[in-house]
């Protein structure tokens, strides 16, 4: 099953739901460069892009599309997949919990990154700007039975001054992260964490000169186009980070960074 | 002076035809005596309307009226078998707004006060151990109703077996959301997303308390009433089924439509 060949199909969705809007041309730019790929789609990510192109034009017209219960349905979807759970897994394997430090997931969302990171740390604090994305983060976090957590209503700006102290992993991951201003967010998690503390960035990064089938609905939601893999790099390397490593999935790169 | 002896009173709603008891106790028959009408009202929940027979000091049937909402002044009690369904709640009263709402079964011994958004809940606990989680899930109670403005009686009566049945885990920061709709209980109908209920029913058992067969309930129930669709035999089911459609609702499977009643 690809999650990318379900990516690429669910283009056709969404070509067909922008057309006349006037923010369509970026999009319908982005998606021929978009290179084609064989292979049997993955049904979960298919029937959750599907869902997302139907809706994408209501979602982009409101703005804040996290705030959104259909955004939120489709980014639990999308975030149980293979391939999100499997590029999870990965970054998360690449990371050292540290005893008595805490794991910290910007943009929140639905909650399935800490749900993940869970039984590795010993403190779990989901920041987001929807109480009810953080209700949905409480139900998943009870449902594990986890119970040393916080729940701070905030977007990406707000974490420095809501995570008062340094913390030992901050996690990016979630489609509504993808949706902010990346470099802000590393900037913002870089004087969130503790030193030897590590960011996790879960997100379609690819290849330099390679377009993402996930970036002309990123672009669609009112994003930017995730930056290439080296220009990633050299954004973290610029902020100060050190030790960037890269674990490449079908769709989805999980990228670890340590603070020094 | 004598001690005033408890009656009961075998009557039929005016509403729905239902033939109810209800019991009259002496502090029922006190308080109407205390009265400045000389009359005090007794509710008995029937789901949609609660009925209240207005009684007076010896007991005696003087009007039964269907109600909706609590006006101001307006003092009623809950028909003491009310408090038969609930586990931890032995008796309550509930004041806002100049009116005041309340159940007990005798003299309480001892009253657990919350005060919130203007108005008062004062819970007689069966365990005093459950104090402190009491006190918390009574603050989320009347911040929904500080929201709310005039409460529904028969939300209210819902929201106080709502309270009952929570009381196992402290609440979360966003508990008055589940009081909220409990409150409006009346007004609100169930609407159902196909497309949503679709994705979601592809992984459903993928998320914890929920499971392919609550989205069948869910379609099934379109279109219901809210109330009609939360109604059970006991608070716990009750609350469960609420927990279950805000899930649903912060997913966007289901929302929840105004509807005057």
């Amino acid at each position: 099953m690809s999650a990318r060949a379900a990516a690429v199909e669910a283009l056709r969705a969404l070509e067909l739901s922008i057309g006349g809007a006037p923010w369509a041309t970026d999009v319908l730019r982005l998606i021929p460069m978009v290179p084609p790929v064989g292979g049997e789609p993955d049904p979960l990510v298919l029937r959750a892009l599907r869902f997302l192109a139907g809706r994408v034009r209501a979602l982009r017209e409101a703005g804040d599309p996290w705030l959104d219960p259909s955004f939120r349905l489709f980014s639990e979807a999308f975030m149980l997949s293979s391939e999100f759970s499997g590029a999870l897994a990965r970054g998360l394997s690449l990371v050292k919990p540290r005893p008595g430090s805490a794991a910290v997931d910007v943009m929140s969302c639905t909650g399935v990154c800490l749900e993940q990171a869970a039984p590795h740390w010993g403190r779990l604090i989901a920041v987001d700007p929807s109480p009810l994305n953080l209700e949905l983060v409480e139900e998943r976090l009870r449902g594990v039975g986890a119970a040393n957590f916080e729940l701070l209503v905030g977007g990406v700006d707000d974490v420095p001054r809501l995570v008062r102290e340094p913390v030992g992993l901050v996690i990016l991951a979630s489609p509504s992260a993808w949706l902010t201003d990346l470099r802000s967010a590393v900037s913002r998690a870089y004087s969130t964490l503790e030193p030897g503390g590590q960011l996790l960035v879960v997100a379609p990064i690819e290849r330099e000169g390679l377009v993402s089938p996930l970036a002309p609905f990123i672009v669609a939601l009112g994003g930017q186009a995730p930056p290439g893999r080296g220009r990633f790099e050299d954004l973290l390397l610029a902020e100060g980070y050190v030790r960037v490593r890269f674990r490449e999935g079908d769709l989805l790169t999980a990228v670890v960074a340590t603070k020094p | 002076m004598a001690a005033r002896a408890a009656r009961l009173l075998r009557l039929r709603c005016p509403e729905c035809g239902r033939e109810s008891d209800v019991h009259v106790t002496p502090d029922t028959l006190g308080a109407a005596a205390a009265s400045p009408t000389g009359l005090v009202g007794v509710a008995d929940y029937h789901g949609d309307h609660v009925m209240v027979v207005y009684v007076d000091g010896e007991g005696r049937d003087r009007g039964v009226r269907v109600f909706r909402a609590l006006q101001r002044g307006e003092v009623v009690r809950a028909n003491p078998t009310y408090l038969a369904y609930m586990s931890n709640i032995a008796g309550f009263r509930v004041a806002s707004g100049g009116w005041s709402l309340e159940g007990f079964a005798g003299s309480p011994r001892a009253l657990l006060r919350v005060l919130g958004g203007g108005g008062a809940l004062e819970v007689e606990l069966r365990d005093l151990a459950r104090a402190p989680q009491a006190a918390a899930w009574g603050e989320r109670f009347l911040e929904a109703l500080s929201r709310v403005g005039q409460p529904d009686l028969s939300g209210l009566l819902l929201s106080i077996l709502l309270l009952d049945a929570s009381m196992q885990h402290p609440p979360s920061p966003f508990a008055s959301r589940m009081f909220e709709l409990a409150l409006n209980v009346r007004r609100l109908t169930l609407r159902v997303d196909p497309d949503s209920a679709d994705l979601l029913s592809a992984y459903a058992h993928r998320v914890p308390w929920l499971s392919p067969r609550v989205l069948e309930f869910a379609r099934r129930v379109d279109g219901w009433p809210l109330l009609r669709v939360v109604a059970a035999p006991d608070p716990l089911t009750m609350r469960e089924r609420m927990a279950t459609l805000l899930s649903l609702e912060r997913r966007g499977v289901v929302r929840f439509e105004v509807t005057e009643p």
